[in-house]
């Protein structure tokens, strides 16, 4: 995954990943998550990125059953060329005035 | 503007499975080369505009402004001198900008046109300093010409001779009305914008900078100079407690002069929430994404103890006191580094003169002493 994330976003999304807690849930209820998105449009563009309003479907699968649940997320990646990495995962809706 | 109780995407990732995050990683690089020719909203942002010639420290907190020429001793009267150089370093201002303005509008206090010591001109100006007070200018002021200074008002409005009355034709008062108004237009981090944004001709401003290169001794100039020599300039950095407020504020010290975007996390724009939490992230500590989140992540600090690196927060234009809507980087001396608005690039401005709710340390939970960094 490290040549997809910068290495802060990696750093963090690896830290998220493992903790405890989480883990924990993930390996009791016997969770496997498949994923898939859409990007729906561009919020933004500067010099050096783009960022993009993604649709991502997470179907869940556990020992009680499954479930689907879908969130916008903000994506923002960073490069030039043909070498591009993901900077940020936000939730489309988080921001600040 | 407040998003709610909803927690950050990274927050939501951690039950997701790796293989999710990868899905939208190959989603977006497939889509990459169909980006390129859509068009949408675009970045720019300006170079940054300081001081040539000078030691970096000379661009702030006043003691070492820009030294007086004869030209300014001679033309220049006493008090209006003594006023530009006091306000000048109180708000970390060079001193000569705010006499080339205080020239040009009035020249310093004597012109006896419409609007410089009682009433307002055809625009809507008034006093030494020209600030608007309603009209075509608009009440950049914010209340009446002369009030109590008790007076909450949303402008420049200041008692800066402590006589209880914000007068914007007192000279002591309505220069720092407008080294206010410049630092809001971010002039620590673009000079030539924040004089356009006081009166918007090109011509204002070449004036406004050749009265400041009369009243500089040995000469001052406004030329481009590299986000990374401007960053070198501010406090905060060589006053953080540990490498992690350090890094932090050297991250938000790059980012001076980009543009402000809502729901941006840069690295071309950003957002108040969202150049702080990567200005963290830079430096190896994961915050929240908005800044009621932030908030209440803490840990709350005393405005006592206050040091840079702390996360300052404002009920801001959308937000409440409970859930402040607003978040800047304090780097020491009263100043911050914020996203404020849609038109103001990143910038330094002050802090508290802006009634902020409170503070919080997110370097409390980790990073080593800054020793290296503090002999800087």
């Amino acid at each position: 995954m490290q040549a997809f994330c910068v290495p802060t976003l990696a750093a963090q999304i690896k830290a998220a990943y493992s903790l405890p807690g989480v883990a924990s849930v993930r390996t009791s209820k016997k969770q496997v998550s498949a994923g898939s998105s859409v990007i729906e449009s561009i919020r933004a563009f500067g010099s050096h990125s783009l960022t993009f309003l993604v649709q991502v479907t997470q179907r869940l699968t556990e020992l009680t059953g499954s479930k689907v649940a879908t969130t916008e997320y903000a994506v923002t990646v960073t490069g030039s060329g043909t070498s591009w990495q993901v900077s940020d995962i936000e939730l489309a809706t988080a921001g600040n005035s | 503007m407040i998003t709610g109780p909803l927690r950050s995407g990274l927050g939501r990732s951690r039950s997701r499975s790796r293989g999710l995050v990868v899905a939208v990683i190959a989603g977006v690089a497939v889509l990459l080369a169909a980006l390129l020719a859509t068009p949408v909203v675009m970045f720019a942002s300006g170079g940054l505009l300081v001081m040539s010639g000078s030691s970096c420290a000379s661009q702030h907190r006043g003691t070492n402004q820009p030294s007086v020429s004869q030209s300014a001793r001679t033309s220049i009267p006493a008090d209006y001198l003594a006023l530009f150089h006091s306000i000048g370093a109180r708000y970390a201002i060079p001193w000569v900008i705010l006499a080339g303005i205080g020239k040009v509008e009035s020249d310093d206090g004597r012109s006896t046109l419409p609007g410089v010591s009682s009433g307002a001109n055809a625009f809507g100006a008034a006093g030494p300093m020209q600030i608007g007070i309603g009209g075509a200018a608009g009440n950049q002021w914010g209340g009446k010409p002369v009030h109590p200074a008790r007076d909450k008002v949303n402008g420049v409005a200041t008692d800066a001779n402590g006589d209880g009355v914000a007068s914007v034709y007192e000279p002591a008062d309505a220069i720092a009305g407008a080294a206010k108004y410049l630092l809001a237009h971010g002039i620590l981090g673009n000079v030539q914008d924040a004089i356009f944004a006081y009166n918007h001709l090109e011509s204002y401003v070449q004036a406004v900078l050749y009265w400041a290169g009369v009243y500089a001794h040995g000469s001052f100039s406004a030329t481009p100079v590299t986000v990374d020599s401007a960053s070198l300039c501010l406090p905060g950095v060589s006053q953080a407690r540990t490498n992690a407020a350090a890094s932090a504020i050297t991250f938000a010290e790059q980012q001076l002069g980009k543009p402000y975007l809502w729901g941006a996390t840069g690295p071309d724009a950003f957002d108040c929430s969202g150049l702080v939490m990567m200005a963290y992230r830079a430096a190896g500590i994961d915050i929240p994404r908005t800044s009621q989140q932030q908030w209440l992540a803490g840990p709350r600090i005393s405005p006592k103890q206050v040091q840079p690196g702390d996360l300052v927060f404002f009920a801001g234009a959308d937000g409440t006191r409970k859930s402040p809507g607003h978040v800047g980087l304090v780097i020491g001396h009263g100043l911050m580094i914020e996203a404020y608005a849609a038109g103001f690039p990143v910038r330094v401005a002050p802090y508290g003169d802006r009634d902020p709710v409170g503070f919080t340390r997110p370097w409390a939970k980790g990073g080593s002493p800054a020793v290296a960094v503090g002999s800087q």
